[in-house]
């Protein structure tokens, strides 16, 4: 037994730590982005995940549309998150948007457990407060707040753990050597160093060679080496293919009827839009019959709940060379100008009335 | 709960805690009600189905023990039989039928309504279903005593070290164990433990970061011939090692309570031929299989062409076993082909057969790696669910490849190989050397035995931590 836990220990310690290559959990800031916000006054606020921010950026928005944006984005975020900044970021600042629009990928908002857990653990628990019903109500036992029991435990025994076996860096330079090794098996004609080939590895696994089937926002995952991020997104595109087929509007089943609920409440105008996907060669990505079917009822919902819904998962103006990785979009000036004015121009004959009535400054 | 969580290990703690000052009905009622919350862990109506199946196998088989005439036992055996099937068939693969008579009217220009059902296939499904039915077929056949304690076929059904992903274990290997007191012994500790490390070590040091390099090759668009061999070699690693490991995970634990699960694996990647491989690979469900289908079809009894035939089904079925998908159903058609032309091939090409010179001649080195690249070939089959990228895989042209990819496809294979050298090389090893045989645990050998127990025990511990996938995964088998 101490042979078994203490050898271990020791050699981890013992560890010539030369390279940080691995990330931490990040939390989340909310005294400050109430702040922020608070000092924007913004007149339109854009709640979602990279779909968002790969998309749209604050000045440009703000230029193109001539009304006041702030977004509100995080990685990897989703529906419980979204209805955390709402309730616990935007409504306990004292901006009152004209609109708040929340941007989504086909099934996002009625797909609850979908990233509660993992990278975003510790920014949702700095988002929550200490009572949220609508957890409760939606996720059950599944939401393992900070509050219960079993989620503190495993968390204190794998803090725990870590220090006494403090690996991460041991564990990117070990499995960097062993791919060193299999370079140096393997280099018959070549006099690249590692280096280079790990270089030409990457490239040939960018994500430009994906299946065009595939689709992601995961955000990139700093390990060893860029490669990793692709089998990452491998995983997560894997997950998500198996979202909600139906559409379910009950309060138990999802966070979306809370998020209509919270705006009423609070008499705030949602507006929901929906993204395009990674199109095929052909640039067009075409719903099937279940996801045709999940749409309809799901625009007919927001309707009936007075909510706004734009949809440009149909346009053939998006085409693929905007794409940079999954369904990400480029960051390059010409693909954000455009995308930019074609939002603007989808979303404004339905938005612009409510920032007319609000009084904002308008092109 | 999967085993490589601290969920677990606190699971699995608590029960330790408990078990061992109970009685032996005490004993069994408690590992029900553990292994019910095991399964429920994260989705609880689960429980439901496996109770549902569990009390209808139970009277059942009491059924056709106390039948008087034989019409009442087959009513009862066929009760059971069906509801298991249903149950199986219902879950698993109601959907692969929908979707494929829907596409088959389309295709005849009928456009039926597409049937929005899609059912959480429950983990583990296929490994209970399939030993409930072993057990109704063998209290059938008078093979075994129907178990007349509810609570003690119950812990048979849901034991939590085996229920997601086996091994498939027979009620007379299981039962008699539930039918005494299993008493804390130190060994069996010591045992476990060190099986649930070397699991742990498997499964998050070999497995997981194999799997990034096959993820990786099997989400290309365009692979080129190596880099697809490459990723082929790198998922034949990784679904060793991740069932391997779960399999000692397993044992492991059902070892530190008292229990002794069958093997499931014997080096298969040293196997000099197919069938041999399929005496090494997965063996709980090949000898189901050969017990409940192949036997029951006829096995090899009228001979030639009928031999040839219940063989092929009976991998085909092994197939459809694994998933509702086609590229499973190709994966057993190809095995099947390959066990039934295997004979003959080895009647033809003489070097092809095993022979006195052992494994350790260049011969005998031969004939495993061509047995590990066909394996490898089927690994294709297996893990390619798109069949349009299976066509496009199969035409690819090694020659067309320049020198470039060819390095980067075989550093892919390397690297996965490498990951995978404790379980390819260094254990078939020690096996050999009779490292791992009991003869040391006795007598004056035994303080070395618990030395290199604990150096080992300090190596997988070590493996894991310093070779821990940033990316973990679910266990492949949790979805059969």
């Amino acid at each position: 037994m101490i042979v078994a836990v203490a050898l271990p220990a020791w050699m981890c310690r013992n560890f010539d730590e030369t390279e940080d290559l691995v990330g931490a959990e990040k939390g989340y800031d909310v005294r400050g982005t109430i702040g922020r916000l608070e000092q924007a006054k913004p007149q339109w606020v854009l709640i979602g995940n990279s779909m968002l921010y790969t998309r749209l950026t604050e000045g440009k928005l703000t230029e193109v549309s001539g009304v006041k944006s702030s977004l509100l984005a995080r990685g990897r975020s989703q529906s419980a998150m979204w209805l955390l900044f709402l309730k616990n970021v935007l409504l306990q600042s004292k901006a009152r948007p004209a609109v708040v629009t929340i941007f989504f990928r086909d099934t996002d908002l009625t797909w609850p457990d979908f990233r509660v857990t993992g990278g975003n653990e510790r920014a949702i628990a700095d988002l929550r407060g200490p009572e949220q019903p609508e957890w409760v109500q939606v996720l059950g036992r599944k939401d393992q707040s900070k509050g219960e029991p079993l989620h503190g435990l495993p968390n204190q025994a794998s803090g725990f753990l870590r220090w006494l076996f403090p690996t991460d860096r041991l564990r990117a330079a070990a499995q960097r050597q062993i791919q060193e090794r299999a370079f140096r098996a393997t280099r018959v004609g070549t006099r690249a160093n590692s280096s280079v080939r790990r270089a030409e590895l990457n490239d040939r696994f960018s994500l430009s060679h994906l299946r065009s089937d595939l689709g992601s926002d995961a955000a990139p995952i700093r390990v060893g080496w860029e490669m990793a991020k692709v089998g990452a997104e491998t995983i997560d595109m894997g997950f998500y293919e198996d979202g909600p087929v139906r559409f379910d509007s009950s309060p138990g089943a999802s966070f979306l009827p809370h998020l209509v609920a919270l705006a009423k409440q609070h008499q705030l105008q949602l507006h929901f839009h929906r993204i395009k996907r990674r199109p095929a060669a052909n640039h067009s990505r075409p719903d099937g019959q279940v996801m045709t079917a999940y749409m309809t009822e799901l625009s007919a919902y927001l309707r009936e709940q007075g909510c706004l819904f734009t949809d440009e998962s149909g346009d053939p103006a998006l085409t693929l060379d905007m794409y940079v990785d999954g369904d990400h979009l480029s960051s390059k000036e010409d693909v954000q100008a455009r995308y930019h004015r074609l939002f603007w121009e989808r979303v404004r004959p339905q938005l612009a009335p409510h920032f007319n009535s609000a009084g904002g400054n308008r092109h | 709960m999967v085993f490589q969580s601290i969920e677990y290990v606190l699971f699995l703690g608590a029960v330790l805690a408990v078990y061992f000052w109970l009685s032996a009905k005490g004993q069994n009622a408690f590992l029900v009600l553990a292994s019910y919350v095991f399964y429920g862990w994260v989705h609880p109506w689960y429980v439901v189905l496996i109770v549902c199946v569990t009390l209808v196998d139970w009277c059942c088989a009491k059924g056709m023990e106390d039948s008087t005439t034989p019409l009442r036992k087959k009513a009862f055996f066929l009760t059971a039989l069906t509801v298991n099937l249903v149950v199986l068939g219902a879950f698993k693969y109601f959907g692969f039928f929908v979707e494929n008579v829907t596409a088959l009217l389309s295709a005849i220009g009928l456009m039926p309504s597409p049937m929005l059902l899609k059912i959480a296939l429950p983990a583990g499904i296929s490994f209970f279903t399939f030993q409930s039915v072993s057990y109704a077929v063998d209290v059938f056949q008078g093979r075994a005593k129907a178990c007349r304690s509810l609570v003690d076929y119950a812990a048979f059904v849901c034991f939590f070290p085996q229920l997601v992903a086996g091994p498939i274990e027979r009620a007379a290997h299981m039962i008699p164990q539930y039918q005494k007191r299993r008493l804390l012994d130190f060994d069996h500790v010591r045992d476990g433990a060190l099986q649930l490390l070397w699991g742990l070590f498997q499964k998050v040091a070999i497995a997981d970061n194999a799997a990034l390099l096959a993820d990786r090759v099997f989400s290309l668009g365009d692979p080129s011939f190596p880099i697809l061999w490459g990723g082929v070699i790198a998922f034949g690693v990784q679904i060793y090692a991740d069932f391997s490991g779960y399999t000692a995970m397993a044992r492991g634990s059902a070892r530190l309570l008292g229990i002794e699960l069958c093997a499931n694996f014997r080096h298969p990647y040293l196997s000099e031929s197919p069938p041999e491989f399929w005496r090494r690979w997965h063996m709980s469900l090949s000898t189901w299989f050969r017990d409940y289908v192949y036997i029951p079809l006829g096995g090899s009894r009228m001979g030639g062409l009928y031999w040839a035939r219940n063989l092929f089904l009976t991998f085909l079925l092994s197939g459809l076993w694994h998933g509702a998908e086609w590229n499973y159903v190709i994966w057993g058609a190809y095995h099947g082909l390959l066990v039934v032309i295997w004979p003959g091939l080895a009647s033809r090409f003489g070097w092809l057969t095993p022979s006195a010179e052992g494994t350790g001649s260049l011969v005998g080195v031969g004939r495993i790696l061509l047995t590990f690249l066909l394996m490898n070939l089927g690994w294709l089959f297996f893990r390619e669910h798109s069949l349009s990228m299976l066509l496009h895989d199969l035409q690819l042209n090694p020659m067309a490849a320049s020198a470039s990819e060819w390095r980067m496809g075989v550093a892919l294979g390397v690297e996965a190989l490498l990951y995978g050298f404790p379980l390819l090389v260094i254990l078939p090893l020690l096996d050999r050397l009779g490292w791992l045989q009991s003869r040391w645990k006795e007598g004056s050998a035994s303080w070395r035995w618990a030395l290199a127990q604990g150096l080992a025990a300090a190596g997988c511990i070590y493996g894991a931590v310093s070779l821990r996938c940033e990316v973990g995964a679910d266990f492949i088998y949790f979805q059969f």
